[in-house]
């Protein structure tokens, strides 16, 4: 409804030219005040800049604590609008009060009964099949149908008054037509009971003789062989006799045709149709119940019937029990109630039974017809619900949303006001300020809203809150699901941006894995918004796959790049730049890599393959070894650079909490110690690259051979200062080796001991300061100074703890990174494997059935394997390198981060 | 194998210990039935209750409720779960299980007599029945009209046979002796649910031991007690009491040949327990000798919890949540009577 929402978005757009700095109440008489207008639009651009150059990722941004003031009048609008907003968390003031003590309850029942009311109707509509419900109209602040609650109340219980009235019709038609339909069932069935008399007169093999005489006896043949039953399952034929009926039951009674069964009034029956899977105790129960006198037959309805009583549509069968006598009679019966059975009382002669059953088809037609109109006659009513039910039911979910956190504020009766808490981000001061004024406006409020921050009490911790897009969106979830930051901690999110793709590439590097996966991440970027709007439908692991589709295109790009380096596609090394390894004039090499008859004659190439991997090394036999030494060098080396950021970035922490302790005692120890280990490992490692031993000059000296490196590092502990000659790749290591284990030594103790003794020191200077008195309140008083109580064992435990996680996680996080490697291995050995056993060996097998059965077990084997198990398997490792090893060097140290929560409409929307 | 055995019982049965004490936390809490009692109608009541483990049971209702919904609701939601658990269970705890149901079944077959003996329809009569004791031949108890019919045509078929045996040679359908078949039925079925127990060894026995015991002892108590007055004889009453308590074999006797309610008071007098409910009941007096024994029974259902292992709590669940809805039935009829003075007499069933 546009011509309704306009004056708002006028509002909207007059409320935010008068910007940041005016006092609310002067702001009806400053919109045309050229001069105000620009120097507040001046500095809410500043204020703009400042948030975007401080970057709402790499800290949360800043909360603040306001106060909103509204009248009472105002209330619902300005919740409603903040809602549209959705940047305000709001406190609940009414903590101690429970759910239906709060003064908007009633409101929020009243929205539970519409939204039952609508349940209904939804479920009333699902029944008509061509009928098909519109979406909601509300798509986006300022959509959606305006009408007010009061009337849509009104609506949905007329709507449903009608539709419940319409129903009960329905529904009496719908019994008599059952009943009906079930009447025609016994009539047909029946006809077959009587039709198929002389085989039940054949099966009583054991009667007696005189009624197997009557039996022979023409049209009620029926029963006279049910007769012969009766007496061949009475233990004695005097229990008939008992009944008095055998007197009276002469031959004639059944030989006269037109006398019938119920004539006789001796063997009367019931028929009607059971539920099939009552039958087998029903038999039993009434067996029981008469003795053993009545005759039970049943046939099978094949079709379904729904059941005019429940309405549930169940195999059913038509029975007819045949007994004697009054007494028995009341028994049946009210046994064929137990059981919920339907008597059907049906004419015993064959002429009438036609008759019943022609009336019965010309009922069943007629009442078909009256079904239909009364269905049509509900679907044009539904049809009309179809169009808006969502719409109200978002409308009665949003109001539902404003009235909850109504709920959450307090009333200031004397001033008519409601006072409402809200954290929300400084940035977005602005914008509550005009939601404010809208909702004010909208509602015609005399009283001008306002806005008044507030400071926190310091055990009140800011939430935490990341402005994220769509992008970052998933980085920031995979963050969080370890753990949501302290307020204004440093957010590791911004650098897994990068280096989580990265690692993740590091162990799935190949290009041809590299190109689906990010094909594959593309085609969902590129149809985002209909992927989207398929919601729930898409499946759980397709639906996950979608949310990440991001973090997924990065991953499949840098899976290219280091595919690129490691040259390998699908397994196979491609040659761009023309291996070095072969033997050209320039490359004074005299054979191949393999061909030589003396391997220690070959001589690398003069010029390095320009990019990555030389192609030739794959076919290689020390392919291997190579590709192992380089990789395994690699995982260390990113491995401690990355743990490096991460001791810098806690010294970024330290520094804006303004914890001078935790950067003199913390940070540079650690830094130390890191360093003086792992940074000179990584020193070492690029040292060996870099020198030539194949150089002339080295080739002179015994002395000069590539040492081993983790014997250099064990070394520099165990034997320090004993460098043997073998070993020394620069003048003067010796003396840095020795400085650096010293200094690597004397950073643990460092770590450990100065905080804790400082902050005791600390404790008890601020202790010296009693105030003078005496007596009891002394304790009291102390307390209040000495701020919150300090328990020495439990600081130096702490810091203890810290230490020794550090000092052997250092060993242990970095042997972690290895993990890099040894993914990356499996991932080049099993598509190596792949490619040869399955591609391979069937090409060489010439038969070309098999190459097809090869050629498809190897895509299946890519596919289902190395793009699904394995990337699987290496997402999950670089996660945990990030969680682990990254991040346990300075996040969530203190693990008290709340996220913020705010009040939106949009959460309304997500409940189904 | 013994199902209290620690090393074993998690095979079978570690899933549903589990899955049960997930239900033990969706108890209301005492703090919930003080704001239950606040409610001012049962639409509060409701709101209330949607905050709870009890969620939107009553959310398709129209308003306004009765207490007869809310309390069918949550039944229901009771019976889905023992049902969910059922299903679930192996042997032996199935037979367990089974058993947990037999009450049930004997307090639908007495009210369904008692019903056609005063002519109420059979189908009203089967909507008040318990759903956790329906079996298969209960509509069709209506056509028995002596004991010997009702067990030939329709207890037969139930798990109730063997206990039924002895009630057949009553002579015919009245009050006292529909009476003395539910008590004899009873005693039958705690002997046998005893023996189980026992059977089943561990922690198990155990624990249902001292319920059961309590249980027998409680039902001999109440027989006593009720008799007075009656027709019923000191020697057919004698026969009735279940023979697992505490109390046999002498207080049991004590209490055969027992007149008034002070006998009862003097015949249970050496043992401590009941001494101690009998005192709080006659020191308080909004308070029952029922309230008393319901509240020892709740304190041992809660006891069970505390043990790992075993099958006791199973029934105590059962108990619990039965008596936490009958606290949900009692604060609703109070609300809808404005009877805000008894609103707090009830045993509550939270675990503190």
């Amino acid at each position: 409804m546009p011509s309704v929402r306009d004056p708002y978005t006028t509002l909207a757009s007059l409320g935010r030219r008068t910007n940041s700095g005016l006092r609310l109440s002067a702001l009806a008489g400053n919109d045309n005040d050229p001069k105000y207008t620009k120097k507040a639009s001046r500095r809410a651009a500043f204020n703009r800049k400042r948030t975007a150059r401080i970057g709402s990722l790499f800290r949360s941004e800043n909360m603040i604590l306001v106060r909103l003031y509204f009248d009472r009048a105002a209330a619902f609008d300005t919740i409603d609008e903040l809602g549209e907003l959705g940047l305000c968390q709001f406190k609940d003031l009414n903590e101690n009060q429970s759910a239906f003590q709060r003064s908007f309850s009633d409101n929020v029942r009243r929205c539970d009964e519409m939204q039952r009311v609508i349940r209904y109707l939804v479920d009333q509509i699902n029944e008509v099949p061509q009928l098909s419900i519109a979406p909601s109209a509300f798509s986006g602040p300022g959509t959606g149908p305006s009408f007010r609650l009061d009337d849509l109340d009104a609506h949905l219980n007329s709507l449903e008054k009608t539709l419940l009235e319409m129903d009960a019709n329905a529904d009496y038609i719908a019994t008599e037509y059952n009943e009906t339909k079930e009447l025609l069932c016994v009539l047909e069935r029946a006809a077959e009971f009587f039709r198929a008399a002389p085989l039940i007169q054949t099966s009583s093999s054991i009667s007696s003789s005189s009624t197997r005489r009557l039996g022979s006896a023409g049209g009620s043949s029926l029963a006279a062989g049910v007769f012969g039953e009766l007496s061949a399952l009475s233990e004695t034929p005097s229990i008939v006799v008992e009944d008095g009926s055998m007197s009276v039951m002469s031959p004639s009674v059944f030989i006269s045709e037109t006398q019938g069964l119920q004539q006789s009034a001796l063997l009367s029956f019931f028929t009607g149709t059971i539920n099939r899977e009552k039958i087998a105790s029903f038999e039993r129960v009434l067996f029981r119940a008469t003795h053993g006198n009545c005759i039970v037959r049943f046939a099978d309805v094949h079709e379904k019937l729904a059941d005019p009583q429940t309405k549930l549509k169940m195999d059913k069968s038509v029975f007819m029990v045949f007994f004697s006598g009054s007494a028995v009679r009341t028994k049946v019966s009210k046994i064929c109630a137990a059981f919920e059975a339907n008597i059907y009382s049906i004419p015993d002669d064959h002429e009438n039974q036609m008759k019943a059953l022609s009336h019965c088809h010309t009922k069943l037609s007629d009442l078909v017809k009256v079904m239909d109109t009364t269905a049509s006659q509900k679907a044009e009513i539904l049809r009309d619900v179809a169009q808006q039910v969502l719409s109200w039911r978002e409308k009665v979910r949003r109001d539902m949303g404003v009235f909850h956190t109504l709920n959450l504020l307090n009333y200031d009766t004397s001033q008519q006001l409601f006072i409402a808490d809200v954290w929300c981000p400084e940035s977005a001061q602005d914008d509550v300020r005009n939601a404010l004024e809208i909702g004010r406006r909208r509602s015609n409020a005399q009283v001008p809203s306002i806005l008044e921050e507030r400071p926190h009490a310091s055990d009140d911790v800011p939430p935490t809150y990341y402005k994220t897009n769509k992008f970052t969106e998933v980085f920031q979830g995979i963050v969080e699901s370890y753990g949501v930051a302290k307020y204004q901690e440093i957010n590791p999110a911004p650098y897994t941006i990068i280096t989580f793709p990265f690692l993740f590439a590091v162990m799935f590097g190949d290009i041809g894995h590299g190109i689906l996966m990010a094909l594959f991440a593309a085609y969902m970027v590129r149809n985002e918004v209909r992927l989207q709007r398929m919601g729930k439908r898409m499946g759980e692991i397709m639906r996950a796959a979608f949310d990440g589709r991001y973090i997924i295109l990065l991953m499949g790009i840098f899976s290219i790049y280091t595919g690129f380096i490691y040259n390998e596609m699908f397994a196979v090394p491609i040659d761009i730049f023309g291996s070095r390894w072969k033997y050209t004039s320039e490359s004074q090499m005299a054979c191949g890599i393999d061909n030589c008859d003396d391997p220690a004659s070959v001589l690398p190439p003069i010029n390095p393959y320009p990019f990555g991997f030389d192609p030739v090394w794959k076919a290689s036999k020390t392919g291997l070894l190579f590709f192992n030494s380089y990789k395994m060098k690699l995982s260390i080396v990113l491995g401690v650079t990355q743990m490096i950021l991460g001791i810098c970035l806690s010294y970024r922490n330290a520094k804006f909490f303004k914890q001078k302790l935790d950067v003199l005692h913390v940070f540079i120890p650690q830094m130390i110690f890191m360093t003086a280990i792992f940074g000179y490992l990584v020193f070492i490692i690029i040292l060996k690259w870099l020198i030539d031993y194949n150089a002339p000059s080295c080739a002179a000296d015994p002395m000069c051979e590539p040492p081993d490196l983790k014997s250099v590092l064990i070394g520099m502990f165990m034997n320090p200062g004993n460098l043997p000659a073998n070993m020394t790749m620069f003048p003067g290591q010796n003396a840095v080796q020795m400085v650096l284990a010293t200094a690597a030594i004397i950073a643990v103790p460092w770590m450990l001991f100065p905080k804790p003794l400082i902050l005791r020191a600390q404790h008890r200077r601020r202790k010296g300061y009693t105030r003078v008195g005496s007596g009891d309140d002394d304790e009291f008083i102390e307390d209040n100074l000495r701020g919150p109580a300090f328990d020495f064992g439990e600081v130096f435990v702490h810091q203890m703890i810290h230490t020794i996680e550090f000092v052997l996680g250092a060993i242990s996080n970095t042997a972690s990174y290895l993990r890099l490697w040894a993914l990356s291995l499996a991932h080049a050995e099993l598509s190596n494997v792949f490619l040869e056993k399955l591609l391979y060996m069937s090409i060489a097998s010439g038969n070309p059935i098999a190459m097809m059965a090869g050629f498809f077990m190897w895509i299946a084997a890519t596919i289902g394997v190395l793009m699904f198990m394995e990337s699987l398997s290496a997402f999950l490792h670089a996660l945990r390198l990030h969680w682990v090893e990254f991040q346990n060097k300075f996040y969530l140290l203190h693990g008290d981060g709340v996220k913020f929560n705010p009040y939106t409409h949009a959460a309304s929307l997500e409940q189904d | 194998m013994a199902p209290g055995g620690m090393l074993l019982f998690n095979v079978d049965d570690g899933y549903l210990e589990g899955i049960l004490r997930g239900y033990r936390s969706g108890f209301l809490s005492s703090a919930d039935f003080v704001a239950l009692t606040q409610c001012e109608n049962l639409e509060d009541v409701r709101m209330h209750l949607s905050a709870t483990d009890y969620g939107n049971f009553l959310q398709n209702e129209p308003s306004p409720l009765q207490t007869k919904t809310v309390v069918e609701h949550a039944t229901k939601k009771l019976v889905e779960e023992f049902r969910f658990i059922r299903s679930q269970a192996t042997e032996p705890l199935g037979t367990f299980l089974d058993y947990l149901t037999y009450p049930y079944m004997i307090d639908n077959l007495i009210l369904l007599i008692t019903g056609t003996l005063h002519h109420r329809d059979i189908s009203e009569l089967i909507n008040k029945c318990h759903p956790l004791g329906h079996f298969d031949s209960m509509a069709s108890l209506c056509i028995a009209t002596t004991p010997e019919e009702l067990y030939r045509e329709i207890v037969i078929d139930t798990p109730l046979a063997p206990y039924f045996s002895e009630c057949v040679a009553l002579e015919d359908l009245t009050d006292i002796n529909i009476e003395i078949i539910r008590n004899t039925l009873y005693k039958a079925y705690l002997e046998d649910f005893h023996r189980l127990c026992m059977q089943l060894g561990g922690a198990t026995a155990e624990l249902m031991g001292e319920i059961l015991q309590f249980e027998a002892d409680r039902r001999a108590i109440n027989i006593t007690v009720n008799s007075f007055g009656t027709e019923l004889t000191k020697h057919e009453r004698e026969k009735l009491y279940p023979t697992v308590g505490a109390l046999f074999p002498e207080g049991i006797s004590k209490l055969a040949r027992a007149d008034d309610s002070q006998a009862v008071a003097s015949a249970i007098e050496p043992y401590g327990i009941y001494r101690k409910l009998f005192q709080s009941a006659a020191d308080n007096v909004d308070k029952s000798l029922e309230d008393a024994f319901f509240e020892h029974e709740v304190f041992l259902c809660k006891q069970t919890f505390e043990k790992q292992f075993h099958y006791g709590i199973f029934y105590a669940y059962l108990r619990l949540k039965e008596q936490e809805v009958r606290n949900i039935l009692w604060i609703c009829e109070c609300i809808t009577q404005k009877q805000t003075r008894k609103i707090n007499n009830f045993v509550t069933s939270a675990f503190s």
